[in-house]
């Protein structure tokens, strides 16, 4: 029943789209059927899948989240009520038929609302998966493009760079990185107040934690430097099979520049698998990041960085802080489990044969 | 044999040598080939499979791909603005305005050759805006006129299809106006009729036949087909073992071959008004291009072979005008 309310949604969407660009072009539909048919199919073979519409109404909803937190959050994270009032602390959730008044999912060890905390810790953990994944596999797909299509030595000397950068710890780095970077950053930032503000506004920060903001960043930047080389290898391995077939000898032989062959007729053909990859490496991000600041290696108080808010109430665990290691431990698992539901979906749906067969099944259903 | 490149030639290749170093050791693929290619005709490239007649047309354009070297050779071609330039001695960025643009390639497989992701219109697109700096709409108009041209109904609608919407003699048309974007000066088809049924076959050459004629260009067509030689080319080469042995006017080597590889190689086609009991062949297989035989490199299958076959190569005479033959028969 969702599935057809999505599927008519989509459908929706796509006939709005159309309509738009025939006010333009009078004959784009006559034009175009072939790939708005395509495009239906697309959006069918997506509704037919109960993971798929899952996985995206989770995404939907966590962007959503990472979106409006900051602004909707009924408390602020800065102000500690224990200052106030030392019973604050460490209350437990308050759901309305049972109980009213308290605070809805408890308190943390300062007194902040775990709601609003849980709020501001969506928009981190996404803002902070999302730039791993966007600037970590353009430099993967960069270098395993070079690198299968020019083959030979060129080859070589990218995988073996690669195999250097898989064969660190990542961990390791992260903390040596979190131990040299923070100094710097925060350099940077105090001279440079745009930026401060830029970061600060993007992970739903008050500008005045720049401190914590130059922790943040440290960890993303370790969390880049050790995320490409995946990539990487996953593009060099379809680039060789890709490469060989007569379609880019045909480019070759019609004079085309390599980079254009590169860009237009490679990189399209390859860029499913890398988009699932993408959308799988979202939820590992998001729980790596959260293992790193749970380490210690991110930023303190007053941040309110998930791992690290679980890793504060494990000192009192389970006797007081049971709720919020549980409560924030299922946000860190529903982020983590839309992404890979949907990109498990995205596979079936990117690769032409699976969309096939998944029409075809349909059409014997119904008849 | 040194000839003069003429104001009728578009292309003369001389001593063209193409060796692949492989782990099984070095392949001769194409040992001293010379051929040259007039104006406004179509030359055909005869052989059997391995014989080199592909890797000899790669060459042309410098794309052997590694481990495959061009040893020596030189290949003149006069182009489109009456230049004449040594094809291996350009920069490689001169060479691939040329690719495509002066001289053109035709497929062996159509399905293949189309990006499987870009329709037809955005193929001839991308041909036509790496080579010369044209308006788009003009583009858009020069392709269904080309898609036209070669015979495609409904060019309009046509142009924004996907490979994989066409049928086979379709698409093998599209890739025809691909390769004709630019008005080559040379067309290169290799074997272009091989994957298509015979009816579709006849209205193909009959198009890329009326081409040439149209446009003043001419065409090297390999092929292993010899009715299509027959009813297309107007010179004939047979290349066999990486080398050519015979070479001339189509009608003096259909009605009278002379080295004993063509004569074979014509009683092998069968007749369709006869009853056969059993297809001709020729015993043996194309010999190992790693380790060719000594002398003439056909001696292995030859009927006629005598000693001085198997120790000296024979050259190229003329034996009759304008038909060549490399054999000590005629010596």
């Amino acid at each position: 029943m969702i599935r057809d309310l999505i599927y008519v949604l989509l459908e929706k969407t796509i006939d709005l789209y159309i309509k738009i660009r025939t006010r333009f072009d009078k004959e784009y539909t006559i034009k175009n059927s072939s790939r708005i048919r395509e495009w239906k199919l697309i959006a069918y073979a997506y509704s037919r899948s109960s993971i798929g519409v899952l996985g995206g109404l989770i995404v939907f909803i966590t962007v959503i989240l990472a979106v409006i937190g900051p602004l909707v959050a009924p408390q602020p994270y800065w102000v500690y009520p224990i200052m106030e009032n030392p019973e604050t602390r460490y209350l437990p959730p308050c759901i309305p038929p049972i109980c009213s008044g308290g605070p809805l999912l408890g308190t943390d060890e300062w007194g902040r609302d775990l709601l609003s905390i849980i709020l501001y810790g969506f928009r981190i953990s996404f803002v902070i998966s999302i730039v791993i994944v966007l600037l970590g596999a353009p430099i993967g797909i960069i270098l395993g493009l070079i690198s299968g299509y020019k083959g030979g030595s060129v080859d070589e000397t990218i995988m073996r760079l690669t195999d250097i950068f898989i064969s660190f710890p990542g961990l390791i780095l992260a903390i040596a990185f979190a131990s040299v970077l923070p100094q710097r950053i925060r350099e940077i930032l105090e001279a440079n107040i745009y930026l401060r503000d830029f970061f600060s506004y993007s992970f739903g920060l008050r500008p005045q934690e720049y401190g914590q903001l130059a922790a943040l960043l440290s960890v993303w930047f370790a969390m880049v430097i050790v995320w490409w080389p995946g990539y990487a290898r996953v593009v060099r391995g379809s680039v060789l099979s890709v490469r060989e077939q007569p379609f880019i000898e045909a480019a070759k032989l019609l004079g085309l520049s390599t980079w254009k062959i590169m860009t237009r007729h490679i990189l399209p053909n390859i860029i499913s698998p890398v988009l699932v990859m993408m959308t799988f490496d979202l939820a590992t991000a998001t729980l790596a990041a959260a293992a790193l600041s749970f380490l210690g290696l991110g930023p303190q108080e007053p941040v309110p960085e998930l791992g690290y808010v679980i890793s504060k109430a494990g000192n009192f665990f389970p006797e007081k802080s049971l709720h919020v290691v549980a409560i924030v431990g299922s946000v860190l698992l529903f982020i983590a489990l839309g992404w890979n539901l949907l990109g498990d979906s995205l596979r079936d749906i990117l690769d032409p044969k699976t969309r096939r067969s998944i029409e075809y099944r349909f059409e014997r259903r119904r008849r | 044999m040194k000839k003069e490149f003429t104001d009728k030639h578009v292309l003369m290749v001389n001593n063209l040598t193409v060796k692949f170093y492989t782990y099984a050791g070095v392949v001769h693929a194409v040992s001293k080939v010379s051929f040259e290619v007039y104006k406004n005709e179509i030359v055909a490239l005869v052989g059997e499979t391995g014989s080199g007649k592909t890797v000899t047309t790669r060459a042309i354009t410098r794309l052997i791909e590694s481990p495959g070297r061009i040893e020596e050779g030189e290949i003149l071609f006069r182009r489109r603005n009456n230049k004449i330039v040594d094809l291996m001695k350009i920069s490689d960025e001169e060479i691939r305005r040329i690719r495509g643009d002066e001289i053109a390639y035709i497929f062996q497989d159509p399905t293949s050759a189309l990006d499987p992701l870009y329709t037809i219109g955005e193929h001839i697109d991308e041909t036509i805006k790496d080579h010369r700096f044209i308006d788009k709409k003009i583009i858009k108009k020069i392709s269904i006129d080309l898609l036209r041209k070669v015979g495609i109904p409904n060019p309009e609608i046509r142009i924004k299809n996907y490979p994989h919407e066409m049928s086979g003699g379709m698409r093998q048309r599209s890739v025809i106006s691909i390769s004709l974007s630019n008005e080559p000066v040379l067309l290169i088809a290799d074997e272009p009729t091989t994957n298509l049924d015979v009816t579709i076959q006849a209205q193909i050459l009959d198009l890329l036949k009326e081409l040439v004629k149209e446009r003043g260009m001419s065409m090297i067509l390999i092929t292993h087909n010899l009715g299509i030689v027959a009813e297309v080319a107007d010179r004939v080469y047979i290349m066999y073992a990486g080398k050519i042995v015979e070479s001339g006017d189509v009608y003096k080597i259909f009605s009278r071959p002379l080295h004993p590889y063509t004569q074979m190689l014509l009683r092998a086609v069968p007749n369709p008004l006869k009853k056969i009991i059993k297809l001709e062949t020729i015993p043996g297989t194309i010999p190992s291009l790693i380790d060719p035989p000594s002398g003439c490199r056909f001696h292995p299958r030859c009927p006629f072979t005598k000693d001085i076959c198997i120790k000296q190569e024979p050259p190229m005479i003329e034996a009759e005008k304008n038909h060549y033959v490399a054999c000590w028969l005629y010596k």
